[in-house]
């Protein structure tokens, strides 16, 4: 693609920086005049789960989406809980408009219809519906509009059974989970599906390895597992995942293009304990996948097999107005590759990979989240598998977020479910696919990757 | 309670949206032949005290159910308790 002249990226830029700040400055004034000049009442995170129990925003979330003791408790009830005085059907309505810009310009733009630059999109829009069926069978079922890739799929979805049981007088809550992601299912804030950052660019270049529990499989498998809350404090769940058939998933919107699917069964476990005393709630556990897969679909060299082992903790802190969290995950994992070293499609017959995310946050008065977090991938070189310059996986960066979520207590008055998470975002890579400088082998350094981020993540 | 005809009606039609889902479950032979109770929050997530916490007073909010019930935490309520989850009730403020 010809790349303008730097003159006239100058003038683009400022172009599109004036916007951006009449953008998010309108946002800013628009939820501040609604929060301080209009009656406010009960709000939501989703807000069909608002409606249901009656609750605020911020009963379930410190900052949506992360959860509090009470929301983690409602998602292993299996979305039943009530108390609401709802009626209506069970909707909810999810938009991120979004701007990302790059310190350097893209080679590519990063995906057709889109600038190498400072682009505006609408990320997502996407359609929620769910809550409680029965007294013990609820749903989260979520179908998305991906405004980058302009296609409509289906997104995040876990469908439960839950059960209160006393057991020689110790309480178990058990349930069983069918879904669509593995992690999808999981109530802390620290393992991959749900954890920060909450929301992130589609159109900023980001590190090409990761391990592969983190969203590899996410809507191209469906699973099923089976849980135990005992005594309010351990928490143990088994399952496993299969993949869906390519017509499957093109039904559902979802490319089959490109993936290693996983043969057979592909096992899933999580260990965790949380005890809670005061403002204080404690969780440390573990968690893991192992899968056999059929790397590309190629299937005439058998398979390859990996194993990811994940340890995470999460401390939260909640007073009023004061809430701090901390979360903490590692994962490792191996491979055995010789499927895809026969095949061609990688250097070595074994690898390994190492993830590690850490981040804290302040939020004040469950309306103001400051974050900084630490995100890093690293392992055993091939440059077959990664197709990096360098050949390296490794990558690492920090991130920090700005967000403002004028209606955790109580939304506007002509439309109490309305809520907003009006966010900045920055990332500073300091190691990018394998190096610092250069790359790509074209000379883009991985502060070239540096990202602002801007969104008005809006539900209702 | 005034509102139960439409929250019957709401369920069913929660019922007949996600009836699918309910099959999706039942591969399992999970559904439950008897009602049962459905889960509520232990005391301890809502970091419950069985004083008030300044206005904050179970029997001023929401969910608390006369005499000594909450519609969303378990066990006994003192109507003079209080929990992190307060919500004050336009009808008993």
């Amino acid at each position: 693609m010809t790349r303008r002249p730097l003159a006239a990226q100058r003038v683009a830029r400022s172009g599109y920086a004036s916007r951006l700040t009449v953008i998010m400055l309108g946002a800013m004034v628009f939820a501040a005049l609604v929060a301080i000049g209009v009656p406010s009442r009960r709000a939501v995170a989703l807000p069909l789960y608002a409606r249901q129990t009656g609750q605020p925003c911020a009963t379930c979330h410190t900052a949506f989406l992360e959860l509090t003791p009470f929301g983690r408790r409602f998602k292993l009830g299996g979305y039943t809980l009530d108390g609401g005085d709802w009626s209506g059907p069970p909707f909810a309505v999810m938009l991120q408009p979004t701007f990302t810009n790059t310190a350097a310009d893209q080679q590519e733009a990063p995906a057709p219809h889109f600038a190498t630059n400072n682009n505006l999109a609408m990320q997502q829009v996407s359609l929620f519906t769910g809550g409680r069926i029965t007294d013990n069978l609820g749903a989260f079922i979520q179908g998305t509009y991906d405004g980058v890739g302009r296609r409509f799929s289906w997104d995040n979805t876990d469908i439960r059974f839950a059960k209160p049981l006393n057991v020689d007088g110790h309480t178990l809550l058990w349930g069983v989970t069918a879904n669509n992601n593995p992690t999808v299912q999981d109530v802390w804030n620290t393992i991959p599906a749900w954890s920060f950052p909450y929301i992130s660019s589609a159109l900023a270049p980001m590190p090409t390895a990761s391990t592969f529990i983190e969203q590899v499989y996410a809507q191209q498998v469906v699973g099923l597992s089976s849980y135990g809350f005992l005594d309010d404090l351990f928490y143990l769940e088994f399952g496993g995942y299969r993949p869906l058939s390519n017509n499957t998933q093109l039904a559902l919107g979802v490319s089959p293009t490109g993936q290693s699917p996983i043969s057979g069964i592909a096992p899933y476990w999580r260990l965790a304990v949380e005890p809670n005393f005061g403002n204080h709630s404690w969780e440390a556990g573990t968690f893991g996948l192992a899968s056999k897969v059929v790397p590309m679909g190629m299937s005439g060299a058998g398979t390859d097999s990996f194993t990811d082992i994940g340890i995470d903790t999460q401390y939260q802190y909640l007073g009023d107005p004061h809430t701090v969290t901390a979360r903490l995950a590692w994962i490792h994992e191996n491979h055995n590759t010789s499927a895809s070293q026969t095949l061609g499609l990688a250097d070595n017959s074994n690898n390994n990979l190492r993830s590690l995310n850490a981040s804290v946050s302040y939020i004040y008065d469950s309306t103001w989240s400051l974050t900084a977090g630490r995100v890093s991938v690293g392992g055993t070189p091939d440059a077959t598998l990664y197709g990096t310059f360098t050949g390296s996986p490794n990558s690492a960066g920090y991130i920090f977020e700005l967000a403002y979520l004028p209606f955790s207590r109580g939304g506007p008055e002509f439309w109490p479910w309305l809520n907003f998470r009006i966010g900045l975002q920055y990332t500073h890579w300091n190691k990018f696919d394998g190096a610092t400088t250069n790359i790509d082998g074209m000379g883009r350094n991985a502060s070239g990757n540096n990202t602002f981020f801007a969104y008005i993540w809006t539900m209702f | 309670m005034s509102g139960e005809p439409a929250a019957r009606s709401a369920r069913l039609s929660r019922r007949s949206l996600l009836g699918g889902a309910i099959g999706a479950v039942s591969t399992l032979g999970a559904t439950p032949k008897v009602a049962t109770a459905q889960p509520k929050i232990s005391k301890v997530a809502v970091n419950y005290q069985d004083h008030p916490d300044g206005d904050k007073r179970c029997d001023r909010c929401l969910q608390f159910q006369p005499p000594d019930a909450c519609k969303v935490v378990e066990g006994a309520i003192s109507p003079q308790g209080s929990c992190r989850i307060f919500v004050l009730s336009q009808a008993r403020s």
